[in-house]
């Protein structure tokens, strides 16, 4: 760490996230603006000296010599995370180890790995890994008039009401892959949601081709222990984690099953009378008389 | 008096009572658990003292339902599984679960003891996809294939494991 604070640094900025500082420095002052393009949502500049990660990035390119090409290099306290030629990478790598350190240390929320979108002043919560399809899905609500509250994080309070994360919407245009695509909610002709929402509905759902939606209804502990599967800093706090994961799913209906296409499984879930009739819960706010699920 | 029943483990434990079920936290092997009524009722009676009869018939009269011994007993056998009991109780079943099932009919469904369990992931795992989803896809850089802890970019222009 002393051999990298005696480098030269350009620039730098230090801010606070969901209670959590942090500090990136840069060797090129030209590349800071794009690192504040991927801080977490609602961070703030802090002019504190001292911050509990700092990330120093040595910007790398060609040199004044032919044929050489510099590293980008970056770092994690003393750490080494990455050294590449390729600066999006590089910026890729600080965006995502930033957002795993500050959702698996912040004080007072719960980050769970997921998609959020507000319904009737309720939370419909879709937890699943990246590419499991619910940034699809959460589309696919977006469009049918849901609001958007995160297709990256639920991010839980002590109250299990669940915050917006309202970082663009991250889609890839196939399934054949391709660059990731970016939306604003509004640019989805939805709007983004601001208010902390209880959760009404919890869907434990994944994209297989060819399937009709037919979730199972789980209780609350099951429910409770299939979140912990996503739930980010479950292993560092497991007590408080398990109140606020209890909190959330009190007043839930929580579902689970394979589904098709988004656009059908959304037209299920907020169109259809008999699934409606069925997970009541939802729509009325009451919580289902459910079983122990399958 | 000497330990005449099974005991449940106390230590390094958080617990969390849902009403009718119970989840339990592992601080030692990061495992949670979610016993449902008749598991929570079991480990609940594992104070040493409370034999395995004693506990069938507290626990159905808790339930107002006939609970078996041979219930009683697949519930310790699941919870010795779990590492939930303080000693080994050594026990086993004289019939197989099937078999139980089958004895117990309808009423399986309300009295048999469920324990079921996870790993608690790290937070990197919590975060990660666990393979690299854009497998063989074509790519011009990493950014291309998603989360770069799990894939890059090979040289070949393919979407490969990290």
């Amino acid at each position: 760490m002393e051999k990298l604070d005696r480098l030269g640094w350009a620039a730098g900025l230090a801010f606070t996230a969901y209670g959590v500082s942090v500090g990136v420095r840069v060797s090129d002052r030209s590349v800071l603006e794009r690192v504040r393009a991927l801080l977490p949502p609602g961070w703030k500049p802090v002019g504190k000296p001292t911050v509990r990660r700092l990330y120093s990035l040595i910007v790398g390119g060609p040199t004044h010599r032919s044929g050489v090409h510099r590293f980008n290099i970056l770092y994690s306290d003393g750490a080494r995370l990455l050294r590449t030629h390729d600066l999006e990478e590089t910026l890729g790598q600080l965006e995502l180890d930033l957002e795993l350190y500050i959702a698996d240390r912040a004080p007072r929320r719960t980050f769970v790995h997921a998609g959020v979108v507000g319904w009737n002043g309720q939370a419909i919560v879709i937890p699943g890994r990246s590419f499991s399809g619910k940034s699809s899905l959460v589309k696919a609500l977006v469009k049918a008039g849901a609001s958007y509250y995160s297709d990256e994080f639920a991010v839980l309070d002590e109250r299990g009401r669940v915050h917006p994360y309202p970082m663009p919407l991250a889609i890839r245009p196939g399934r054949d892959g391709g660059p990731l695509m970016k939306y604003r909610a509004e640019e989805l002709g939805g709007v983004a949601g601001v208010r902390p929402l209880p959760v009404g509905l919890v869907l434990f759902t994944r994209f297989v081709g060819g399937t009709r939606f037919r979730p199972r209804p789980l209780s609350a502990g099951r429910a409770v222990l299939e979140l912990l599967a996503h739930t980010l800093p479950a292993r560092r706090r497991p007590g408080r984690v398990l109140d606020a994961l209890t909190q959330a799913v009190a007043q839930a209906s929580v579902l689970r099953g394979t589904r098709g296409e988004a656009e059908e499984t959304v037209r299920q879930i907020l169109g259809s009378e008999g699934f409606r009739r069925e997970h009541s819960a939802l729509l009325s706010g009451v919580k289902a008389s459910v079983g122990q699920g399958g | 008096m000497g330990i005449v029943g099974p005991r449940a483990r106390t230590n390094r434990l958080v617990t969390r009572d849902l009403g009718d079920e119970l989840l339990v936290y592992d601080l030692e092997r990061h495992k949670a658990y979610c016993l449902n009524q008749v598991a929570m009722q079991v480990f609940r009676h594992c104070d040493g003292e409370t034999t395995i009869q004693d506990m069938a018939l507290r626990i159905g009269n808790a339930l107002g339902l006939p609970v078996d011994e041979q219930a009683v007993r697949l519930g310790l056998v699941r919870l010795e599984k779990a590492h939930l009991l303080d000693d080994p109780v050594g026990l086993t079943l004289h019939t197989s679960r099937r078999e139980l099932l089958r004895t117990l009919g309808r009423a399986a469904v309300v009295v048999v003891p469920l324990v079921s369990a996870i790993t608690v992931p790290t937070s990197a795992q919590a975060q990660a996809t666990g393979v690299c989803p854009t497998l063989g896809q074509p790519c011009r850089s990493t950014a291309d294939c998603g989360n770069p802890s799990m894939c890059k970019c090979n040289p070949a222009g393919f979407c490969a494991p990290n």
